[in-house]
């Protein structure tokens, strides 16, 4: 075991300083603006710190330190597709400055503004559906990679996954969007200092000659080359930055932020600041990966290596600082993922099918309960499923199960006039069906005919699902124009926030 | 050594700094959001 009464003292301590300052702050959630939007308080400072908590969980560091350790350097080009992309969306505003002026909670309230009701209860079930599948094994990474940390062996991770669990539940349930914001802060500032801290340390153990030699023999030319990389090349690329794009735009989340921002001002500067951060964020853990493959060689295991590395290059009490910055790192995104869905499946679902509507209280409840819901499921799921490829990959690929069609959906939504109800909802569903085909046909990919092959090339199927929806939108739209006139957004629908 | 190793890890340089400069500020900053957050009400004034 790597853990020292110190590092316990400083985990325990830290851990139970972000349940007490969670559960103090729900006493700011006067209504439902201010259970999921924060009452839009949040401003530049505070929106990025949160922003990139959400978007950096201990699962980022799993998945970012194997692509390290499987590509080498050439995985760092991630992180530059992902710069350019959040740096775009937040300099141009592309979407989420029109979403924050017309007061939006959830991108599928969105979709009844613009289309109808059918419309939201669609876009909210895909994005419900896709965003639960894709945060299903972040509650098992976390268990490996901290066991690994903590050098327990994987007969802790039931018990790690729990723990994490009970806490980030108990805030988050009862204080909504101000406990996840203020205990993202603290969570940012505590994993910075981590981060910071670590990469010192490994930077002290490894040295550039150790690291070119690992790469070059292990990876040759493709661990320096992303083109020549076989995991990557240029099909890849695209895929990334277009990801990237209606990630940043559409992955709500992170577009909670904006949507939480004081004004679209506030929320452009917030996504671009934080864009700036996207490099570092993916380069440090994936250099951490590097190193594994300088200290270990190639022989280990791709999500077990960068853990044991730290697990052997910290000293006593900085072991227990990076297992608590990695809890934040978790519990932050948990916070922000869980509320986001649960308010999706309440607000654009739950509440669409009832006639009426339901009340802000119930609202408020009916979230709570879905949050636990969404709490169980990732024990369960986690549990029990085996990922078929990389982890990076299928984050990816359940992410664009909704992103694609959102994409196709909310920017023709905003910027052309002729997009319908029926191009949005072909949009939504061919954006979904390729993903979830991949998802499944994976599982038999040794046994599918080879006209059917590509669907298990995630790279393909990415692309794929983001062409067929904005085909579907186009086609849709301009098939049906006689019989499903265009509705433009009712001004008097708006309230201006 | 490889030559790609020197142009990744300048860029790893760059970007790091990048990383922990802006948390730095907005670390120190971010205080100040949060007591707005929780301490004043919509119209800019302490909550009473």
């Amino acid at each position: 075991m790597n853990f020292s009464p110190l590092d316990w003292v400083i985990m325990i301590g830290y851990l139970s300083t972000t349940i007490y300052i969670g559960l103090w702050v729900r006493k700011y959630v006067e209504n439902l603006q201010g259970y999921i939007v924060a009452g839009r308080k949040i401003k530049v400072s505070l929106g990025i710190a949160t922003f990139t908590a959400t978007e950096l969980g201990t699962v980022t560091f799993v998945y970012f330190g194997e692509l390290g350790y499987v590509a080498g350097f050439s995985a760092f080009i991630i992180g530059i597709l992902a710069l350019i992309s959040y740096t775009f969306v937040g300099k141009t505003g592309f979407i989420i400055e029109k979403l924050r002026e017309y007061g939006m909670m959830t991108i599928p309230e969105f979709y009844q503004l613009r289309f109808n009701k059918k419309v939201r209860i669609l876009g909210g079930s895909i994005l419900f559906i896709g965003g639960v599948l894709n945060m299903g094994i972040f509650l098992k990474f976390d268990g490996i990679f901290l066991s690994e940390v903590m050098g327990f062996g994987p007969q802790a991770v039931g018990f790690i996954m729990a723990l994490m669990l009970v806490v980030v539940m108990s805030y988050t349930i009862l204080g909504g969007m101000f406990s996840v914001v203020v205990t993202d802060f603290m969570q940012y500032v505590v994993l910075s200092i981590a981060m910071l801290i670590t990469t010192i340390f490994v930077l002290l153990e490894v040295d550039l000659t150790q690291l070119s030699t690992a790469v070059t023999s292990n990876l040759g030319e493709g661990g320096f080359n992303p083109i020549e990389n076989t995991r990557f090349g240029w099909s890849f690329i695209v895929w990334i930055l277009v990801t990237n794009v209606a990630a940043a735009a559409l992955w709500q989340p992170g577009t909670s932020k904006a949507l939480s921002a004081k004004s679209p001002a506030v929320a452009k500067k917030i996504f671009w600041v934080t864009g700036l951060t996207f490099a570092g964020r993916a380069m440090i853990p994936m250099f951490w990966g590097i190193a594994a493959l300088a200290y270990f060689g190639a022989g280990e295991s791709t999500t077990s290596a960068m853990p044991m590395l730290l697990g052997e290059v910290l000293p006593v009490g900085f072991l227990g600082l990076l297992v608590a910055g990695l809890l934040a790192a978790s519990m932050s995104t948990y916070s922000s993922y869980v509320l986001a869905w649960s308010s999706v499946l309440t607000l654009d679902v739950l509440s669409s099918l009832k006639k009426g509507g339901y009340s802000e209280r119930k609202k408020i409840l009916i979230t709570r309960v879905v949050s636990g819901f969404i709490g169980l499921f990732l024990l369960v799921f986690g549990l029990w499923y085996e990922i078929p490829e990389t982890a990076f990959q299928y984050i990816f690929i359940t992410g664009t199960m909704y992103t694609a069609g959102a994409l196709g959906t909310v920017t023709a939504g905003l910027y052309w006039k002729k997009a319908n109800d029926i191009g949005a909802n072909a949009a939504l569903i061919l954006g979904a069906i390729v993903p979830a085909g991949f998802l499944i046909l994976e599982n038999f990919s040794e046994t599918l005919p080879n006209w059917l092959a590509f669907f298990t090339n995630v790279n393909i199927a990415g692309m794929l699902s983001f062409v067929l929806a904005a085909l579907g939108m186009i086609l849709g739209s301009l098939l049906t124009q006689k019989s499903n006139p265009a509705k433009l957004i009712n001004e008097s629908e708006v309230h201006y926030a | 050594m490889h030559d790609g190793v020197i142009i990744w890890m300048s860029l790893f340089g760059i970007f790091a700094t990048l990383f922990f400069g802006i948390a730095a500020v907005v670390s120190v900053k971010g205080l100040d959001d949060v007591r707005d957050l929780l301490f004043t009400n919509n119209d800019g004034k302490e909550n009473e």
